[in-house]
């Protein structure tokens, strides 16, 4: 453990160091927290979280603290704070409505990482990750060989080089495999040559080790994908996964130094790219009502909200549903913020959030696009007396797509 | 009494000042200093500049997520403002044009006040469910109420004499004590103004900048994964 004096505004920009300053405490975010709606904890809300940790840079680095004498701070009081942080989904729906627009979504990792700087952090489910990705590559710990065998469509093949490469992820090759097949299907259908690294080298984007605030291995990780996929001459790298789509977008061009030799693109925006330029289409009608949810890392994170509903709209005789809170407004599924097995009572219950509306609206499908959500959501329904099937948008898009022959 | 009245106010300015100056000292020493500039200073479109004046005029976020916390919360910080605009009359020996102009509405944002402020107080009581409570706001929230609340009382009841208050004012800043002005009510309403002002938030300063970087955020958001 580092010293316990040390102040707690190391870790902070001094952006995110105003942010929490300019936090007014109203209170409304609360009306958007996922967490707040299933737990009904003030006591873990954002403005409290905010506040405690503000008495924590105060205690350490205050006025009081530079001219006297620094406060220790209970380990209790640090204790319940570490859970309160880490109980956050981190979907960021308290910074999209805040009054003053805190960027919680990037805040939280942030004090999670003081946390864990601090030894306060004991979740095994996080503090084995780094180990579990240097020995396997993936954050869960699964063996390297099951990457892609038990999905990848034996009729695909993948180009040894080419400009485009796709990215599958450790949570949809591990956790929700339909979706990944769906990807790669969708991809054949578009029949532009595609590349993929091999199941050694497609390790973790970091994304999980970001988000639970473990940012040491972040730079090694980055670097050794980005040059893996330079090296296959990549010039557009393709995932469906919201998280790494985040990461990448956002956060590796920083630990790589540099701006990426590729652009990174959606899985949807690539399938909307391509419809649009009519090198795929969809002739058999769906004659269903389906709702699609939007996932906080994918809407609020990086701005893709039209592109999944384009995608499901090319395909004929679907009525799309929205939720009450859709696009960037969206509600979490439960499933964020690394330790979704940890607080697994309130990812069930929020993900139930999400099933209740979808039966509500009478849907008869619910759309999701994110291998976390798929995973959770599905879980969630066991045992809920409310039932509809979870289908991935590449899942279903990737029945109905056929490739326009030139 | 005179002096030790001064002397309060004076330690009162100075807690006020350090606290924010030391609140801005934090932001720069996290940035090393030198990085912190250019953060604010790069290109900002005029649509963001725009965005984010009309987010502080108007509240326009709150606007969007509560019409009822935003009726008060707007009409406290507007009145807020004019209050604070026509009290500028204590302390300059002159009164320069625009502030004489301005003070019919102080007079009028005197009144609206200890409403909004009395109304903010009942809404977090009543909406209890879902709300944040924070006791750091319900105490200031309670100063306010009771300062606004004597300072209408003196408006409207318990005159005191103008004049006098405005030579005791001007002679804190002056370091040269006055006789202070033969009210109680005006005692009680500076004495809690002098408690009140160490303990501003500090937002006040912070939330422009954070809201400005939130709608830059906002306009980029189509551009960190689309091209543009």
């Amino acid at each position: 453990m580092k010293d316990k004096k040390e102040s707690f505004t190391r870790n902070l920009t001094p952006l995110q160091l105003m942010e929490l300053d300019a936090c007014t405490q109203c209170g409304e975010c609360l009306r958007h927290c996922p967490v707040q709606e299933v737990t009904g904890r003030p006591s873990i809300s954002t403005p409290e979280k905010i506040r405690v940790f503000r008495e924590f840079i105060k205690a350490t680095g205050g006025l009081k603290a530079r001219f006297l004498n620094p406060k220790v701070i209970d380990r209790k009081i640090l204790e319940d704070f570490t859970k309160a942080v880490f109980e956050c989904t981190t979907c960021g729906a308290c910074g999209q409505k805040c009054a003053v627009g805190i960027f919680t979504q990037r805040l939280w990792p942030y004090l999670r990482k003081e946390m864990f700087d601090r030894g306060l952090v004991d979740y095994e489910i996080l503090t084995n990750m780094p180990e579990a990705i240097k020995k396997t590559g993936n954050p869960y710990n699964f063996p390297v060989e099951e990457r892609f065998k038990p999905w990848f469509p034996e009729q695909v093949k993948v180009a040894e080089k080419s400009e485009i490469a796709y990215y599958a992820g450790c949570s949809g090759v591990y956790g929700a495999k339909p979706m990944v097949r769906g990807d790669v299907l969708v991809l054949d259908a578009i029949g532009d040559p595609f590349t993929m690294l091999t199941e050694d080298e497609e390790v973790c984007c970091g994304f999980p080790l970001f988000i639970s605030g473990q940012h040491d291995m972040l730079e090694d990780l980055t670097k050794r994908l980005v040059e893996a996929y330079k090296a296959k001459g990549t010039k557009v790298l393709v995932c469906s996964c919201p998280c790494c789509v985040n990461i990448m977008s956002r956060d590796w061009p920083a630990f790589y130094g540099k701006e990426l030799p590729f652009r990174i693109r959606h899985m949807t925006q690539h399938v909307s790219a391509a419809l649009k330029q009519r090198k795929i289409m969809v002739k058999k009608e769906l004659k269903e009502r389906i709702i699609y949810h939007d996932p906080c890392y994918l809407s609020r994170g990086v701005g893709v909200i039209e592109e999944p509903r384009e995608v499901l709209k090319a395909i004929p005789g679907i009525e799309l549903l929205e939720f009450d809170r859709h696009g960037s407004e969206s509600r979490c599924c439960g499933a964020g913020g690394a330790v979704r097995k940890v607080f697994n009572e309130n990812a069930i219950a929020i993900g139930r959030l999400a099933i209740d509306e979808a039966v509500a609206k009478k849907a008869d499908k619910l759309i999701l696009s994110c291998p976390a959500c798929y995973g959770k959501v599905n879980e969630a329904m066991q045992d809920h007396d409310k039932k509809i099937p979870i289908v991935d948008v590449m899942e279903l898009f990737a029945q109905y797509v056929e490739r326009v022959e030139p | 009494m005179n002096a030790l009245i001064s002397f309060a106010a004076l330690v009162s300015y100075l807690f006020f000042l350090v606290r924010f100056a030391w609140q801005g000292l934090q932001v720069l020493r996290a940035s090393g200093y030198a990085a912190f500039f250019p953060v604010f200073l790069r290109r900002v479109p005029a649509s963001v500049y725009i965005s984010t004046i009309l987010d502080i005029l108007f509240f326009r976020r709150i606007f969007s997520s509560s019409k009822v916390l935003w009726m008060g919360s707007w009409i406290f910080h507007i009145s807020l403002f004019f209050v604070t605009l026509r009290h500028m009359r204590y302390f300059f020996p002159s009164l320069p044009a625009c502030l004489i102009f301005l003070q019919p509405v102080g007079l009028a944002a005197g009144y609206l006040l200890p409403l909004s402020l009395f109304y903010l107080m009942v809404l977090r009581t009543v909406q209890k469910k879902d709300r944040y409570t924070s006791s750091y706001n319900y105490i200031i929230s309670g100063m306010l109420l009771l300062i606004s609340s004597t300072g209408v009382a003196m408006r409207a009841f318990f005159r005191p004499d103008v004049l006098s208050v405005k030579q005791f004012s001007l002679g804190i800043l002056s370091l040269g004590p006055r006789m202070l002005p033969d009210s109680s009510l005006f005692l009680l309403h500076f004495f809690l103004f002098l408690l009140l002002l160490p303990y501003l938030p500090t937002h006040i300063i912070a939330a422009p900048f954070v809201n400005l970087e939130a709608n830059r955020r906002i306009k980029e958001l189509r551009y960190v994964i689309h091209e543009r």
